[in-house]
This record gives C-alpha cells, sequence and structure tokens, in this order.
C-alpha cells in the first residue's frame, strides 16, 4: 500500500478537482472579487501568465476563471465577476470554504519572446485579469518599453488600480480610459481603441484581452500604427468545459480554444473573427 | 515661421498641410489658455471658435435636468474641440469644459469657413480633416453605447 507522500507524488488528473480552500477575499469593484485560494493538500503545477483553470463550485458547477496571479506557496489568484450561476456562487464564497480546481490549463502569453521589444498591452474591463502576470514580468526587467491601456466602464469599475499606479512607478506608460466618469477623473473619457490611436510611440508587439468587439477594434488600430499581426497575441474565450482538447465545445474554427487558446496569435484567428453566427 | 504657426503645423489634425494654407488658419488663431474647470463651450451658444488643444484636456459633458453632468469624451492635445462651427446652425451640441488647465489654439470658425468658401484647397483640407474626426469620435461613440464591458461581447 502506498504512503501518503506517495499518493502525493501522482500525477494530477486532469480531470479531478483539487480541493483549494479559500484564504482570502479581495473585493475589487461592486460586483468583482479576487478569491485567494490555498492547497488543501496537493497542489496543482503554478500557472503561467494566460493561463485558466476551471472551478468547481461544489453543487453548483465548474467554470473557467483566468489565474490572476500566483504566490510562490502555491497560492491561486482568481478574479471572478458575478453574471452567472456558477460564477454567483463563486463571489459569494467565504474565507474557509473549500472549490475544486483543475488546470492550470491553455497557451500563455509569450512574454520571452517579445522581450526586449516595445510592447504595448492592451486591457478591457475583466481582461486585465489574464494580462497581469505577463504584465509584471514585462514590467519587472525594461518597464520603460511597456505601454499598458486599460478600458474600464467607468472609474468605481477599474480593477487593480494599484497595480496600474505600481506599473507606472516603476517606469511603465500606463493610460487609462474609462466610458463615462465625473469630472474628478485624471484619465481619459472615451475607448480603449481612442487611446491606443493616441499612442506615438511606435511599438513592436502587443498582447490585448477584453471584450471581443473592443479587442477587433484595438488591434485594427494598433495595425495602422505597425504592429505586425504575427506579433500581436488576444486571448479568446469560448464555453472551455474539459480543458483539455477532448469535449469540442470550445471550438473555434480548427482551434480548441482551452487547448490551443486562450492567448492566440492575431494573424491565426483574424479571419475566423470575421465569422458571423446565426 | 511664427511661434503660431508652428503651433498649428506641429498639431496633428493640421499635419500635412501646405505651409500657405497654415498661414491662412494663423491669421485667423490666437493662442488660448483656460484654467481648469471653466468652460470652453455651453450648449446652445453660438459656435464661432474651435479649439487645437495643445496642452491639457478638455471634457465634452452631457447633463439631462436635476442631474450631475457626465464627462463622455475627453480631449486630448493633438485633437480638436468643436465642429459646430462648420455644420449649420453652428450652435454647441454639448457643453465643454477644461478639466486640466487648458492650452490650444483657437481659431475663428465664422472666418475660417469663410475662407473654406472662396478657397477650395483649403476647404478640401479642412473638410477632410473634420470628416475623420467625426468618423472616429462616432465609431467610439458606437462602441460606449454597446456597453462591452457590462455585457460578455
Amino acid at each position: 500500500m502506498g504512503t501518503l507522500a506517495d499518493l502525493r507524488s501522482i500525477p494530477v488528473d486532469p480531470l479531478e478537482p483539487i480541493p483549494y480552500r479559500v484564504v482570502e477575499l479581495v473585493q475589487e469593484t461592486v460586483d468583482v472579487i479576487t478569491v485567494v485560494a490555498a492547497p488543501v493538500g496537493q497542489a496543482l503545477p503554478p500557472a503561467q501568465p494566460g493561463q485558466f483553470m476551471l472551478v468547481w463550485a461544489f453543487g453548483v458547477g465548474e467554470i473557467p476563471i483566468s489565474v490572476s496571479r500566483m504566490a510562490a506557496d502555491g497560492r491561486v489568484m482568481l478574479t471572478v465577476r458575478a453574471v452567472g450561476q456558477v460564477s454567483g456562487a463563486i463571489v459569494g464564497l467565504q474565507v474557509g470554504e473549500v472549490v475544486g480546481l483543475r488546470g492550470p490549463f491553455g497557451t500563455v502569453w509569450p512574454v520571452a519572446e517579445v522581450l526586449g521589444a516595445d510592447v504595448v498591452v492592451v486591457a478591457g474591463g475583466l481582461g486585465l485579469a489574464p494580462l497581469r502576470m505577463a504584465i509584471d514580468a514585462l514590467v519587472q526587467p525594461d518597464p520603460r518599453r511597456i505601454t499598458v491601456v486599460v478600458g474600464s466602464r467607468e472609474p468605481a469599475q477599474r480593477l487593480y488600480p494599484g497595480d496600474l499606479t505600481g506599473w507606472a512607478e516603476q517606469g511603465a506608460s500606463v493610460h487609462e480610459t474609462v466610458d463615462t466618469a465625473d469630472r474628478e477623473w485624471h484619465g481619459g473619457v472615451g475607448t480603449a481603441t481612442t487611446m491606443v490611436e493616441r499612442l506615438h510611440h511606435p511599438h513592436q508587439a502587443a498582447f490585448v484581452c477584453g471584450p471581443e468587439l473592443m479587442m477587433m477594434s484595438a488591434v485594427r488600430a494598433l495595425a495602422q500604427q505597425g504592429v505586425p499581426t504575427d506579433r500581436t497575441w488576444v486571448s479568446l474565450e469560448r464555453n472551455m468545459h474539459c480543458g483539455i482538447g477532448h469535449c469540442g465545445r470550445c471550438q473555434l474554427g480548427a482551434l480548441l480554444l482551452c487547448r490551443d487558446g486562450a492567448v492566440v496569435r492575431w494573424d491565426h484567428v483574424e479571419e475566423l473573427m470575421e465569422v458571423r453566427g446565426r | 515661421m511664427s511661434d503660431l504657426n508652428q503651433l498649428l503645423a506641429q498639431h496633428a489634425f493640421f499635419a500635412g498641410l501646405e505651409p500657405h494654407l497654415i498661414d491662412r488658419v494663423a491669421d485667423m488663431a490666437t493662442v488660448a489658455e483656460f484654467p481648469a474647470g471653466t468652460w470652453i463651450a455651453r450648449r446652445g451658444t453660438e459656435a464661432g471658435t474651435f479649439h487645437a488643444v495643445i496642452e491639457g484636456r478638455a471634457g465634452i459633458e452631457l447633463a439631462s435636468a436635476g442631474q450631475p453632468a457626465l464627462v463622455v469624451a475627453t480631449v486630448h492635445p493633438g485633437e480638436i474641440v468643436g465642429w459646430s462651427w462648420y455644420i449649420e446652425p453652428h450652435r454647441w451640441q454639448f457643453d465643454v469644459v477644461a478639466l486640466d488647465p487648458l492650452r490650444t489654439v483657437a481659431i475663428d470658425g465664422g472666418l475660417l469657413r469663410v475662407a473654406c468658401v472662396d478657397d477650395h484647397e483649403l476647404g478640401y483640407h479642412i473638410g477632410r480633416r473634420l470628416a475623420r474626426v467625426v468618423a472616429s469620435r462616432l465609431d467610439a461613440t458606437r462602441h460606449q453605447l454597446m456597453d462591452v464591458y457590462g455585457h460578455a461581447r
């Protein structure tokens, strides 16, 4: 019979949720929280920037959530907005409760590939969550080459304002815009694309994540400014269900986005994004 | 080249305009400064001037009776405030406020309108640039109306 230590060395079954305990809840906005969860026993492998976990709210269901940050001790940070039954249950979790995690799944932002280039990161709304670790990794070695553009619905809906300040203080160029504001707002009012159009500094690579209409518009503006489409990456979400490319629910053309995404190079998906649904 | 001509020639709205056309516009222009919080334009009043923003942000505001005003767009350096001077009935459609200490090149819209009729080359270039601004703001407004951050699209 194997010992407990032997059992812990068994590779994780990607379909088996691993119990994680909620150790902290960070209220980001009125309807967005970050759940900080620590492994109860065995830990999942650390997530890389852009990867996601499938999160079980026991008795309710399972949804994919991008990992916004990993702590050195294995704690996972998952930023969630309550929009449905499962996300509502996750937002309603209390410290001490247990969720099941599977993953990490999916492709990663190619941080190493763009290091040394002038990189623009464009995030809209909750799209900043999957980019958070990538921005950390880009800003740390060479902040002056990094431009961050963030669009939000309104100032009260800004995500991670402390991080935005921190990245700017380190030397990154951070530009915020919202759809509407009062006069106290210090940033721009308008779309993220309008803010992108204001950038006069040339960039050689781009990471973009947010609502798809926003991403398509921003990517076109970036292309007009000379960012090559084969150096532009976006994060696409579909109905990620199994996480390992078996069930096919997240199909986009020839891609299974739980396996071949969520981070994809724009020139690989540009035509697919023009296909209309029926 | 005078300071005013230089400011206009370096402004993104006028970029690429022939020097003799810059000279014509400069003859109708002056540098204007607005402390933060002051009005640049009020809705319904005559739109006699438009502004090429040099420094600071202007806020385009919309307010309904009894409600606090909302800034629906900001105008930044390299952009312009106002096209109502060009289109009848030449009345401002929105309130515009200086959100920061604001420096602009203020251009007499009435004089420029007449100049655009007299000189079709100038009229073409100004009209084309205004159309680009209007198209860009229309596109941005459509996306804002979609409320993409509020609904998954």
